[in-house]
């Protein structure tokens, strides 16, 4: 391969081609690894302010009141808070559980876990990253824009989104004698938006931004599938694949069918927002005090399709990955044979499918068709088939197991604790009936958080440990990663649990002050709760980010596999060189070949020893 | 110290199954259902709530059992398994004939929300709409409160045009639906500027409002909460804890907690209509300020 024979040359590059402008698939992973930690710190301060307010809404924070512009009365505004939750969510889902899941796990992982020396396009993989540093500062900068930062939901629903004044009609003040409807045209070269501060300057740096988010993911995608189909080393069919790669895969696919989807609508919305298209505002033109808009020819619906058409299947691009690093971190530390990989590969290529028929879930009470409602129910209902499969697959892989507590493990027995009351949730809110009362209440925020936070979250913290050794060459901390994951299990259940009840009482989400309505009153000390919950939570993972830096540089020097692991990625050095592998290896056999008669109780993918095994499938 | 992982997750389970339990009776759960077809919604709720509630502690259960049964420290052997059809298909099945059974057993629940008619044999196939209402309402959303349109007599001659146009002799109110206990409402539900959501608790009922559009919403209260005294020009409160209200449930701006509304259900359809015809002389007196607040709630329940 042409590769191979280039890389001996490319080894002896400088500071800024080894850790900057980086071709190599590991680097470019450890990239997407730390501008992700970055933005889990913003997004994480976000969500304290979020917190702090709905625990203490007439304001009169003790010295936070103070960071506030004497103009909202030493308190946070209803426009700034939000603010907050938008840019909360947005931050979280684009730029930290996305990149992520597919930026770090996906681009360290699949080269060396197919065995392969790197990405099929090695160049269009370091566009992949550096595309994303646009993303970063505009998403950035637009907290300090003109009107704030984009404040209409990480859903982002016309037409409190996409109105912009740059053509509408104003009504003239009434003289006498003249008849009321008398109106000017006019123009105002500012993008302010009548229906929000912060759906003027704030939306259109969001759209931006979003945009190169997705036009990075899709070359992430195009390189993933293409690398997993065409550089498997010797040996690997598809069905030796470990699950993890399976799972990154299956996501690839996912992504790069979806997200052209949503490309498209943040290019129409922006369009609306700069030039006026109306694609998203209605015929009958839209009044806001005097301000009135043009009639449009579009439909505010029309947005909602587009978008939850790519978010729902983005839901499982941001849990899938994570289902595949849990299941090899499981499969290992319970030195036992993964159960039923068929099924579980099976399931998860049913969840990606199944997820492309089920967006209209979003949309119960949006003014759907009440019969296309009962079609989008039964298609959801169904999807629950495939996530029970996989958790009774899980617990069948212990059942019997030997297993090794390490940090690893229990961030991933925790996510599958956790996965299953995200999943369970989202069966209240696939019955219509019942999501009429539920919907865009606390309830979907517990959901959101289950699957989010709760199980992807904890997948990653497991992926991270467990790659740590093979991208550093250092193991982190096991006492300290112990007590984070204690601590941030405790404190993340008690923040988020409680988001339930909320919801059953009926509590609204976004709400700035849920005080004034009386039905909520009894909910408050449960506010309260949550938000104390939510400053340890947030305290917690100050554990990570220090077991991070200080075991790159103190932390235990790794072997190549500390930990008996299977797969191809421990046959290399850690960390391994650039072009991965001494000599590519050969695949020999499946990825779960624990719980092995012999001197060891594994064997790895390439061993050449024979396995002895009795096998019985 | 093995010992305590599972001991830390059987700790936060049962915490979370406790909290479930005590919630409500600390006042932390649904509230008061006074919607004809919410008793159906509610059982359904518990429905799910017993269904999912069995996946969970099974589930959770047999994860605290693996996690201090099959320790390594302890010297658990692991056993060489890779799969076993017979079980696969066992929890295949299982969990998609429960969750088939909830999705069909709800449809009846949606068809008469909907006010859809519904075949009995295939509940899943429409037969036609079934909307007769004797109480038309208009309610426009806008930033950041709803103002209500009620007809002379009820129920306009044309509805559909009424809805869009309204009519000289309208009634006008912010904030405040007036209906009588078991009257089959409708409600035209429309938004001036962006999407807003007009969310009834006590009814269960939810309704996005979308710019362009009209949309329905159709309900029968089974349970009143005021009456109106003609003298006094009162709405007395027949209990005083139900005050029920209305809430915005999507996002429309700064101040999308502030579109606050109130649902008066009066005893009896006379009764309502004493409540008409005094808010309407008194609106006709304030003709020019046809949209502020009228008079007759603001004296007696706050607003
Ligand atoms: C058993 C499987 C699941 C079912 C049946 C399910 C069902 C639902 C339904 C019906 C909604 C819409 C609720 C509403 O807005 O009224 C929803 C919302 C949501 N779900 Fe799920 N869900 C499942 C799994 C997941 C997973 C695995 C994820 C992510 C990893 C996820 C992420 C979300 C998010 C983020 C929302 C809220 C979006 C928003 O409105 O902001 N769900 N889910
Ligand atoms: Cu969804
Ligand atoms: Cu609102």
């Amino acid at each position: 391969m042409n590769h191979d024979s280039n890389h001996s040359t490319e080894t002896k590059s400088g500071f800024l081609t080894t850790y900057l402008f980086s071709q190599d698939h590991k680097m470019i992973g450890i990239q997407f690894l730390f501008s992700g930690l970055i933005f889990f710190g913003i997004g994480g301060l976000l969500a304290l302010l979020i917190r702090l307010q709905l625990a203490w809404p007439d304001g009169n924070l003790p010295y936070i009141g103070k960071w506030f512009p004497q103009s909202w009365g030493g308190k946070m505004s209803p426009e700034f808070y939000t603010m907050l939750f938008t840019m909360h969510a947005s931050i979280m889902i684009f730029f930290v559980i996305i990149p992520w899941l597919t930026g770090t796990f996906g681009n360290f992982l699949i080269p060396l876990m197919i065995g392969a020396r790197d990405m099929a396009f090695p160049k269009l993989n370091m566009f992949s990253y550096w595309v994303m540093w646009p993303a970063f500062i505009i998403i950035l900068a637009s907290f300090f824009v003109d009107g704030g930062a984009a404040s209409s939901g990480w859903t982002s629903y016309p037409t409190l989104s996409n109105v912009g004044a740059e053509a509408g009609l104003e009504k003239n003040p009434v003289k006498p004698g003249e008849p009321a409807s008398s109106y000017t045209v006019f123009k105002d070269d500012s993008f302010n938006s009548p229906s929000s501060p912060g759906a003027g300057m704030g939306q259109i740096f969001w759209l931006v931004s979003l945009i190169f988010v997705g036009i990075g993911s899709m070359m992430g995608s195009v390189n993933y599938i293409t690398t997993i189909l065409n550089m498997r080393a010797p040996g690997m069919d598809l069905m030796r694949m470990p699950l993890t790669v399976w799972s990154l895969f299956i996501t690839a696919i996912l992504q790069a069918l979806a997200l052209p989807v949503l490309t498209v609508a943040l290019m129409l919305q922006l369009l609306d927002k700069l030039i006026a298209t109306s694609f998203f505002l209605p015929p009958g033109g839209l009044s806001f005090g005097n301000w009135h808009t043009t009639p449009g020819g579009g439909q505010p619906l029309l947005w909602q399709h587009l978008f939850w058409f790519y978010s729902h299947p983005a839901v499982y691009i941001m849990i899938l990955p994570a289902m595949g690093v849990v299941s090899d971190i499981i499969a290992t530390f319970s030195r036992k044979p993964m159960f039923g990989y068929k099924p579980m590969v099976f399931s998860m290529a049913a969840i990606a499918s199944l997820g492309f028929i089920v967006w209209g879930h979003h949309m119960f009470q949006s003014g759907m068709d009440p019969r296309l409602g009962t079609g989008f129910m039964l298609a959801t209902i169904l999807i629950a088939v495939p996530s029970a499969i996989k958790t009774f697959n899980w617990l069948a892989t212990l059942w019997g197991a030997s297993i090794l507590y390490t940090t690893a493990m229990l961030n991933a027995l925790a996510f599958v604790s956790m996965f299953v009351i995200g999943g369970l949730s989202g069966i209240f809110m696939a019955a219509t009936p019942v999501d009429v009362y539920f919907h865009d209440t606390y309830f979907i925020v517990a959901h959101i958080h289950y699957v989010l936070f709760m199980s992807s979250i904890f997948g990653i913290f497991a992926g991270i440990t467990f790659w740590f050794p093979k991208m550093f060459g250092r193991l982190m901390n096991e006492p300290l990663g112990k007590v984070h994951f204690a601590l941030t299990f405790i404190f993340g259940n008690l923040t988020f649990f409680p988001m339930h009840i909320l919801g059953i009482g009926g509590h609204p989400r976004r709400y700035y002050d849920p005080t004034i309505y009386q039905y909520l009153e009894n909910l408050q000390p449960l506010n309260q709760f949550m938000t104390i919950s939510a400053m340890l939570l947030g305290l917690t993972q100050l554990l990570f980010v220090i077991n991070i830096f200080y075991s790159l540089w103190f932390g235990e020097k790794a072997g190549k596999n500390p930990w008996n692991s299977n797969t191809l990625e421990w046959d290399a050095p850690s960390p391994p060189p650039h072009g991965n592998f001494d000599q590519i290896p050969v695949v020999q056999r499946g990825p779960y070949e624990y719980a092995i008669d012999g001197p060891l109780d594994y064997l790895t993918q390439s061993s050449t020893a024979s396995d002895g095994v009795k096998h019985h499938e | 110290m093995h010992r305590c992982w599972g001991l830390l997750f059987a700790a936060v389970n049962l915490a979370a199954i406790g909290l479930f339990a005590i919630s409500p009776a600390m006042g932390w759960w649904l509230p008061k259902n006074i919607a004809s077809y919410g008793a159906d919604i509610d059982h359904l709720f518990y429905l799910i709530l017993v269904a999912t509630g069995f996946f969970f502690v099974i589930t959770q259960g047999t994860l605290v059992y693996c996690m201090f049964r099959f320790n390594a420290k302890d010297g658990a052997k692991a056993k060489h398994i890779h799969g076993n059809t017979k079980l696969e298909i066992i929890w295949t099945a299982i969990p998609a004939i429960i969750l088939l059974y909830i999705g069909f057993a709800q449809t009846p629940t949606w068809a008469k929300m909907k006010y859809i008619e519904i075949d009995t044999w295939f509940p899943i196939r429409y037969k036609g709409t079934n909307i007769e209402s004797d109480l038309h309402v208009t309610v426009l959303g806008r930033q950041w409160e709803w103002r209500m349109r009620y007809p002379q007599g009820h129920i306009p001659a044309d509805p559909q045009a009424w809805a869009d146009l309204g009519n000289l002799h309208d009634l006008h109110v912010v904030n405040e639906l007036h209906v009588w206990k078991d009257a089959k409402v409708k409600i035209h539900l429309k938004t001036q500027d962006v999407i807003h959501s007009f969310f009834m608790p006590n009814l269960r009922l939810k309704q996005d409002a979308l710019p362009g559009k009209v949309m329905p919403m159709v309900f029968s209260p089974i349970e009143a909460n005021v009456r109106y005294n003609p003298k006094t020009r009162i709405l007395e409160e027949l209990n005083p804890s139900s005050t029920w209200e209305i809430a915005c449930a999507e996002l429309c701006g700064g101040n999308h907690y502030r579109m606050r509304g109130k649902l008066f259900v009066h005893e009896s359809k006379q009764d309502y209509e004493l409540w008409f015809s005094d808010a309407l002389k008194n609106q006709r007196i304030h003709e020019s300020t046809r949209l502020a607040p009228v008079v007759a709630s603001s004296n007696g329940v706050n607003p």
